[in-house]
């Protein structure tokens, strides 16, 4: 694989229902799946919560092996958590063998810590995968204006984050061509133990910060070169509006929180 | 002995919405010696094209051949090739890493497993290629040299290599007038001397005109021209489509042949230019 294959944190282009949301309905309705992914506990609100992440998911056009592999990374967490919960849950035991015992709360349990992480992970790629950088971050700028008077510096946060996610792809790609320039150079990244491996990572990781500081000296430069200067007064060429699409969103959301409650309260 | 590259065709980033042809069926012979310039302008694929010739990049369709091994990213044969073939990139000093000079040349032919004794030879030859004194500079950080001295540098530690073949792109990018003079009649010599075959990419056919035995031009992925760099530059209406503009000497020498004046419009460099208007002057009386 390609280093610049990654997917992770990228904007996939579309024109779906979910793509033309407002950045901060999709952030508030993430916040409140989370919200409710945490509070369910019983079967059948997990099954009517996955059927609706895969339905949002169909409605938003982002391919499903796209959205598999965000769950990638996170694969030996998935597992590593699913076996902790697997074997060290107090219960009645339904197997056991050697010094491992597995009972039936650690099995449910270690399904349902599984099935959480999936949908947070799936549900979190999902908005970064049908908003765009600059959007979401006017979303979180946004979303934070009220907390200015507390003193949270709300513009200069939403400024790191659209420069941090701006420079992902500039530095992901810089890797690459740093690995390929020493490769040209006979540089083995892949075989011998662990030390040689790890020593032959300094070939990139020194060119890598180098190039980090000289294009943050650069970024800085141009930025006061244009005589930015934080938050103050400056104006939107795209001002954020919540739209009619916004309200069903809404609506939809309301109704499908309402029909989980209901089901977690009458114990599905 | 030749690179080969066997009607390859790349696809960056393919099955996504992101996926863009870089190379479409290039096929391409590159014999030992010649003197190669891939001219294009940005996007045309030229990078892209020379990183199959040393397996760092593998081609999605097509194959190919370094002294007839066949080599991708991940086989034996791809790590010899990287050897005969040097690879210098954009910008080759954003790569240097090493504490002093000296290692970081040496990182090379470290990593081909030469003894001691022979890297040292290796490098002191390289860095002598590029104009750097071996004793004033070997302990010397790279960082703290200018970026003249960096870029001889880098492309020393590609020369210490001993490849058969050298490519470099865009080698003189950000280099001052004097650097760039400096550059490209170092890469004359090494050509003439060692009998290296070079492949040099670029954007500016001023540059290449003199230098280059044979011109190949690039437009969205494909081949448009390959030919003697006086066939290459009559073909001006290809040029202009793949975003080039013709060498100055050829510009004016049309413009006066369109004027009127049956000038040869062949001649490349400025002395050979005046001959040629001479000539046609001295005709017309």
């Amino acid at each position: 694989m390609m280093l610049t294959d990654i997917t992770i944190g990228q904007y996939f282009p579309g024109n779906s229902f979910i793509h033309r949301l407002d950045p901060r309905t999709k952030v508030i309705v993430l916040l409140l799946l989370i919200v409710a992914i945490f509070l369910l506990d019983t079967p059948w609100a997990y099954v009517g919560l996955c059927g609706f992440t895969f339905l949002i998911i169909r409605v938003s056009g982002v391919p499903l092996n796209m959205m598999i592999k965000s769950l990638k990374p996170l694969f030996w967490i998935l597992l590593f958590t699913f076996l902790i919960h697997l074997f060290t849950t107090q219960g009645d035991i339904i197997w056991q063998g050697w010094i491992f015992s597995i009972t039936g709360q650690g099995l449910k349990q270690g399904v349902f810590i599984s099935i959480r992480l999936v949908l947070l992970i799936l549900l979190s790629s999902l908005l970064t995968f049908t908003t765009s950088p600059i959007a979401l971050t006017d979303a979180l700028e946004n979303l934070m204006n009220p907390f200015k008077r507390l003193g949270l510096p709300a513009h200069e946060l939403a400024m790191m984050m659209t420069i941090a996610l701006r420079f992902i792809p500039t530095l992901l790609e810089e890797t690459d061509k740093i690995m390929k320039a020493q490769k040209s150079r006979g540089a083995d990244f892949s075989s011998g133990n662990i030390v040689k491996r790890l020593k032959s990572l300094i070939p990139i990781l020194v060119p890598l910060f180098i190039g980090a500081f000289r294009r943050a000296d650069e970024l800085a430069i141009a930025m006061e070169a244009r005589c930015y200067r934080g938050g103050a007064n400056r104006t939107r060429m795209k001002v954020l509006k919540i739209d009619r699409i916004d309200y069903v969103a809404y609506s939809f959301l309301a109704v499908v929180l309402v029909g989980l409650s209901v089901l977690k309260c009458s114990g599905l | 002995m030749s690179i080969e590259v066997k009607n390859i065709t790349y696809t960056y980033m393919a099955k996504t919405p992101f996926e863009r042809v870089a190379l479409k069926n290039i096929d391409l012979t590159i014999e030992q010696g010649e003197f190669v310039a891939i001219i294009g302008h940005t996007g045309s694929g030229k990078s892209t094209l020379v990183q199959h010739l040393n397996a760092l990049l593998t081609p999605t369709i097509g194959s190919v051949l370094v002294d007839g091994n066949d080599i991708n990213t991940k086989n034996e044969a791809a790590k010899t090739a990287r050897r005969k073939v040097g690879m210098v990139f954009q910008y080759p000093e954003h790569q240097l890493f090493e504490e002093t000079v000296y290692e970081d040349i040496a990182f090379g032919p470290h990593n081909m497993g030469l003894s001691e004794e022979l890297v040292e030879n290796h490098v002191k030859k390289a860095m002598e290629f590029v104009n750097l004194d071996f004793a004033e500079y070997k302990d010397r950080s790279p960082f703290q040299l200018s970026g003249g001295q960096m870029r001889r540098v880098a492309i020393a530690g590609v020369i210490a290599l001993n490849p058969q073949y050298l490519i470099l792109d865009e080698p003189t990018a950000g280099l001052d007038p004097v650097g760039r003079k400096d550059l490209f009649k170092k890469i004359q010599q090494i050509h003439k001397k060692e009998k290296i075959a070079i492949v040099l990419v670029s954007h500016n056919m001023d540059d290449v005109a003199a230098l280059a035995d044979r011109i190949i031009v690039m437009n969205h992925g494909e081949i448009t021209i390959d030919a003697k760099p006086k066939q290459a530059f009559s073909q001006i209406e290809k040029i202009t489509e793949a975003g080039l503009a013709v060498p100055h000497m050829t510009a004016l020498l049309e413009q006066l042949k369109q004027k009127g004046l049956a000038v040869d419009t062949t001649p490349l460099t400025l002395s050979a230019g005046v001959d040629s208007i001479l000539a046609a002057i001295r005709r017309r009386k």
